[in-house]
C-alpha cells in the first residue's frame, strides 16, 4: 500500500542549456590555458570534467572543486611563465564557466530540469561574461597601454593596491 | 534579504592568484586577478533585487468533474525595475496533483514585460484555492536573493455527481416513522409476517376470511412493517486511512466517500435519515436529518469539508480514539444504525465497530480494499486486513468487502447475499 499523490516532485538536475554553455566555456578556458602552457591546459581539463561531474551529480561542493582546479589552472599558468593574453582570456573563461554551473545547480534545486528557463539561463550567462570581459579587457588594456615589462618596485606597488582592493571588495 | 554567498571563495583565490603571479613575475596572473576583482566589485555594486510583481492566475475551468485535466496560466508583470533572476514556484493546493509542466518558472524580465506559465493540474473532490506565488528573485551576479510570496487567487471547486442506484440492505434499527426497511414488528405493510388471533378493532381488510370460512375462527394476518432508519456514514480519514494500491490509484478515504454519497443520495430518497462523520483528527460531524435542504448540506459535506478532505491531515496532530469514540457516542441518535467506511489497515476502526455494536448501534462495515494483490507485502497486508474483518463478522458485525476492480453495487450485492436479515 502507498500513500497516493507523490511523484509530480520535478527532477532536482540543472537545465540542459547550462550544462552545455558551462562545459563549453570551460572547454574554451582550457583551450586558452593549453595555449599558454600545456601544464596549465592540463589542469584546467582536470578542472571541466569536475565541472561536469558536479553537474550530473548535482552537487554544489563539487561544484567548487571544480572552480579552485580552475584557478589553480591560473596559478600553474603564471608559475610556467605562460604568456599574460592566454591567462586572461583563461580566466575570464573559467569564472563565467563556473558561475554559469552554480547558477544551474541553484535553478536545479529551485524549479528543477521539466521547467522553461532558457530566458533566465541565458541572461545570466550574458552578464557574467560581460562582467568577465569588461574587466579583462580594462585590465589588459591597461596592461598594454602602460607597456609591459614594468620593474619589480611597480609590480610589489601593484600588488599592494590589488589587495587592498580586493580587501574592499571581499566584505 | 540573504546572501547566497555564491562567490565566497573568489576573493581569496584572487589574493592567491596575485601572491603566485608577484612570487614567478607573472604578469598575466595579477591580470586574471584583475578579472576577480572586476566580478567583485559589480557584486558589490549590483542594487539588491526588490520584486514588484503583478501575478494573475487563470484557472480553464473552475467548477470541473473529478478526474479532468484543467489547465492553469499564470501571468507575471514586472512592475518594478529589470529582475535578472526571477524563479517562480506556484503554490499549488494540496489536493490538486500536476499531471503536465511542473508549476514552477524562472526567467528574467525588464521592467513592464510579462511572463506566461501554463500547467495542467487533475481535478480532485474539494474546494481549492490558490493563495500565493513563491518568488526568489537574485541580483544580476546572483549574489543576494530576496524570497517573497505574491498574493494571486484563483480557485477550482470540484464536486461528484454522487448519483448511483447503489443501494445496500440496512439492519432492522429503525425508527418509528414509516419507511422502507423492513422490520421484524407486525402491522400494515406489504409483505406477510404472521397470523394471530383476532381481536376487536382490527380492520376487515386484515382478517383472514379463507380460514374463517374452514375453521369458523376469525384470524387477523400481520403484514410486515416497513420503517425508516437513521443512519450515520462514518468515514475513516485518519492518515492511516489514506492508502491505495498503488500511487496513482484512488485511495481508501477517496472511495469511501464517494461510496458514502451514492448511498447518502440513495438513502435520503427512500426517506431515510442520514448523518456524516469523519474518524479523523480533523473532526466533522452532520447530525442525521431528511429533506431536500439536508441533501445538499450533506453533500456540499463531504465535498468540502476538511475532515473529508482528498489529502491526509497533519500526521503530528493528536487523535485519541477513545475519546473521539466517546464524543461520537454523545451526538448519535439512540436509533440510529452506523455505516462505516473503512480500508482497516488498523485495529481502530475495528475497536469503533465492535464498541458501537454491543451498544446497540447497528453497524454495516464497507471495507475498500487497499491491499495490492501481486506483491508479497501487498498479500500480507491483505491477509491481516482479512484476519480483522473475519473478526468483525465473528462478533456480529456485517461487513461488505469491496475490491477496486468492482463497483459499489456489485460489492454490495455479494455481500448481502450472506447477510441474514
Amino acid at each position: 500500500m502507498t500513500a497516493p499523490g507523490a511523484g509530480a516532485e520535478p527532477t532536482a538536475a540543472p537545465p540542459a542549456l547550462s550544462v552545455g554553455l558551462a562545459v563549453g566555456l570551460g572547454g574554451l578556458a582550457a583551450a586558452f590555458l593549453a595555449a599558454g602552457t600545456p601544464l596549465a591546459g592540463a589542469v584546467a581539463l582536470v578542472g571541466v570534467a569536475l565541472l561536469g561531474a558536479s553537474l550530473s551529480a548535482g552537487s554544489v561542493r563539487l561544484c567548487a572543486t571544480a572552480g579552485a582546479t580552475l584557478a589553480g589552472a591560473v596559478v600553474a599558468a603564471a608559475a610556467t611563465a605562460a604568456p599574460p593574453a592566454p591567462i586572461v582570456g583563461g580566466a575570464v573563461l573559467g569564472v563565467a564557466a563556473w558561475d554559469v554551473a552554480d547558477h544551474g545547480l541553484g535553478l536545479a534545486a529551485h524549479v528543477g530540469r521539466e521547467t522553461t528557463t532558457r530566458r533566465n539561463e541565458l541572461v545570466h550567462a550574458a552578464v557574467s561574461l560581460a562582467v568577465g570581459g569588461a574587466a579583462g579587457a580594462v585590465a589588459f588594456g591597461g596592461f598594454l597601454a602602460a607597456g609591459g615589462g614594468q620593474p619589480a618596485t611597480a609590480l610589489v606597488l601593484l600588488l599592494f593596491g590589488g589587495v587592498a582592493l580586493l580587501a574592499a571588495l571581499r566584505g | 534579504m540573504t546572501a547566497t554567498n555564491r562567490w565566497a571563495g573568489l576573493g581569496a583565490a584572487a589574493l592567491i592568484v596575485v601572491g603566485v603571479g608577484v612570487l614567478f613575475r607573472s604578469a598575466g596572473a595579477v591580470l586574471a586577478a584583475a578579472v576577480a576583482a572586476g566580478y567583485l566589485a559589480v557584486r558589490a555594486a549590483a542594487a539588491r533585487p526588490r520584486p514588484s510583481l503583478d501575478v494573475e492566475r487563470v484557472v480553464a475551468d473552475e467548477a470541473p468533474d473529478p478526474g479532468d485535466e484543467i489547465r492553469v496560466t499564470v501571468t507575471v508583470r514586472n512592475e518594478g525595475p529589470t529582475l535578472f533572476d526571477l524563479r517562480l514556484i506556484d503554490g499549488v493546493p494540496d489536493g490538486l496533483a500536476v499531471v503536465d509542466g511542473p508549476a514552477r518558472h524562472a526567467t528574467a524580465l525588464r521592467s513592464g514585460d510579462a511572463a506566461t506559465f501554463v500547467y495542467t493540474v487533475r481535478a480532485a473532490r474539494g474546494d481549492h484555492e490558490w493563495t500565493g506565488l513563491e518568488v526568489v528573485a537574485r541580483g544580476p551576479l546572483g549574489a543576494r536573493e530576496r524570497a517573497t510570496t505574491v498574493a494571486a487567487g484563483g480557485r477550482l471547486r470540484c464536486v461528484p455527481a454522487f448519483d448511483g442506484a447503489t443501494d445496500l440492505p440496512l439492519r432492522g434499527l429503525t425508527t418509528p416513522f414509516a419507511g422502507r426497511v423492513p422490520t421484524d414488528v407486525g402491522g400494515t405493510g406489504l409483505e406477510f409476517y404472521a397470523v394471530r388471533e383476532y381481536r376487536r378493532g382490527d380492520p376487515r381488510g386484515r382478517v383472514d376470511w379463507n380460514r374463517a370460512a374452514r375453521t369458523g375462527e376469525l384470524a387477523t394476518l400481520e403484514l410486515r412493517e416497513e420503517r425508516a432508519a437513521t443512519v450515520v456514514l462514518v468515514v475513516d480519514a485518519r492518515p492511516a486511512a489514506y492508502v491505495a494500491p498503488s500511487p496513482t490509484a484512488e485511495s481508501a478515504v477517496e472511495r469511501s466517500v464517494d461510496a458514502a454519497g451514492q448511498l447518502a443520495d440513495v438513502l435520503l430518497s427512500k426517506g431515510d435519515r442520514v448523518g456524516a462523520a469523519a474518524l479523523s483528527p480533523r473532526t466533522a460531524w452532520l447530525a442525521p436529518d431528511t429533506g431536500h435542504t439536508h441533501r445538499a448540506r450533506l453533500r456540499e459535506t463531504l465535498v468540502t469539508d476538511p475532515g473529508f478532505a482528498p489529502t491526509p491531515p497533519d500526521p503530528d496532530r493528536r487523535f485519541v480514539s477513545r475519546l473521539w469514540r466517546r464524543q461520537f457516542r454523545r451526538r448519535l441518535p439512540a436509533d440510529a444504525q452506523v455505516l462505516l467506511f473503512s480500508p482497516c489497515v488498523d485495529r481502530t476502526p475495528v475497536t469503533f465497530a465492535e464498541r458501537l455494536d454491543a451498544l446497540g448501534h447497528a453497524v454495516t462495515v464497507v471495507s475498500p480494499d487497499p491491499t495490492p494483490p501481486d506483491r508479497p507485502g501487498g498479500r500480507l497486508a491483505g491477509l491481516e486486513r482479512s484476519l480483522r474483518l473475519a473478526e468483525l463478522r465473528a462478533a456480529g458485525v456485517r461487513v461488505a468487502e469491496w475490491t477496486p476492480a468492482e463497483p459499489l453495487a456489485a460489492a454490495g450485492d455479494r455481500a448481502a447475499r450472506r447477510w441474514s436479515r
